[in-house]
């Protein structure tokens, strides 16, 4: 039991230490960050899109001792049929991005939803690495605006309401 | 001007020194190939090529899988919508499809960011990621 309890004050050390470096490395690059739960582990950043003028919401979570996650919304599932987009074309041109470019790894969540995200063990975490992966993340983005929604018709706003219910629901 | 070309051109390799040391750490079989190394990987018994190339700034590391036209055409879009859930749910799991239709597992360090523990992690995602296609992903080839 002593024990149990040992392992479970380390993991919630290493976990708050990784989150501690997150807000550190986040300060250091100057990044817009809107809210912080330290309870949740969660960093919410807005990020500008080079070349667009809105912004985007990229959550930032420490999910376990192992791994840290970071993602932001691209297309909600009702956005997917409200546009009209055809199913296989999209899919098709996010996992043909996923291979063509570097380090952007498109995902769908459960309810359909498209996704950028990218993952860092904990081990693994330094400022170079969090760097690199963290701006993979509006590069994605600009490149799924710029190669693959012009494929797909036009753009349409996604709404802030969604994203929110999403990131609440992100690895819980 | 010669020794600068030669200095620029031992620094720019450097990288990929650190990829090949790393993989004998690793203890994995492998073979220098022109444009990279290969791994012999072995996994439920088979054996899978695992390619990794120095593609300036990144290391890439890919494995194919097969190709989208192994699957009935009926079942194409259930095994692509399959890869991106399997790259939401699992961490540092990533599918990507090239212009063929070949099917990869593929991960990228950025050469800044290369040290034996994002290797090691990033490496390792990919033999999960065969685990993950065959478990996940095959059984739409019998139309299931």
């Amino acid at each position: 039991m002593e024990e149990e309890k040992i392992v479970r004050a380390v993991k919630e050390e290493v976990m708050n230490e990784a989150f501690e470096k997150v807000l550190k490395y986040l300060n250091w690059m100057k990044r817009e960050i809107i809210d912080v739960s330290k309870d949740d582990r969660v960093i919410l950043v807005l990020e500008k899109i080079r070349g667009y003028e809105d912004k985007v919401k990229v959550l930032i979570k420490v999910f376990n001792e192992n791994w840290l996650g970071m993602m932001a919304m691209l297309l909600s599932r009702e956005d997917i049929r409200r546009l009209g987009v055809e199913e296989r074309i999209l899919l098709q041109q996010l996992l043909k991005l996923s291979f063509n470019a570097a380090e952007f790894n498109f995902a769908l969540d459960p309810e359909g939803n498209v996704l950028i995200k990218e993952d860092i063990h904990l081990a693994a975490l330094s400022f170079d690495v969090f760097e690199e992966e963290y701006f993979a993340i509006p590069s994605a983005i600009k490149a799924f605006r710029e190669k693959v929604l012009p494929i797909l018709k036009e753009q349409k706003e996604i709404s802030e309401n969604k994203l929110r219910e999403i990131i609440d629901d992100l690895y819980t | 001007m010669r020794e600068v070309i030669r200095m620029i051109e031992i620094v720019e390799a450097y990288p990929f020194v650190k990829v090949l040391k790393y993989l004998t750490l690793l203890q994995k079989k492998f073979e220098k190939t022109q444009g990279g190394v290969v791994v012999i990987e072995e996994i439920d018994g088979e054996e899978y090529k695992v390619v990794i190339k120095y593609l300036k700034p990144w290391i890439r590391i890919y494995l194919p899988l097969g190709n989208l036209k192994d699957f009935p055409e009926e079942k194409r879009n259930e095994v692509m919508e399959k890869l991106l859930q399997l790259t939401f749910e699992y961490a540092e799991v990533s599918f990507g499809i090239d212009e063929d239709g070949n099917i990869f597992a593929v991960e990228d360090i950025y050469q800044e960011a290369l040290t034996m523990d994002v290797f090691e992690e990033e490496y390792g995602a990919v033999p999960f990621a065969v685990e993950l296609f065959k478990k996940e992903v095959m059984p739409l080839k019998e139309g299931k």
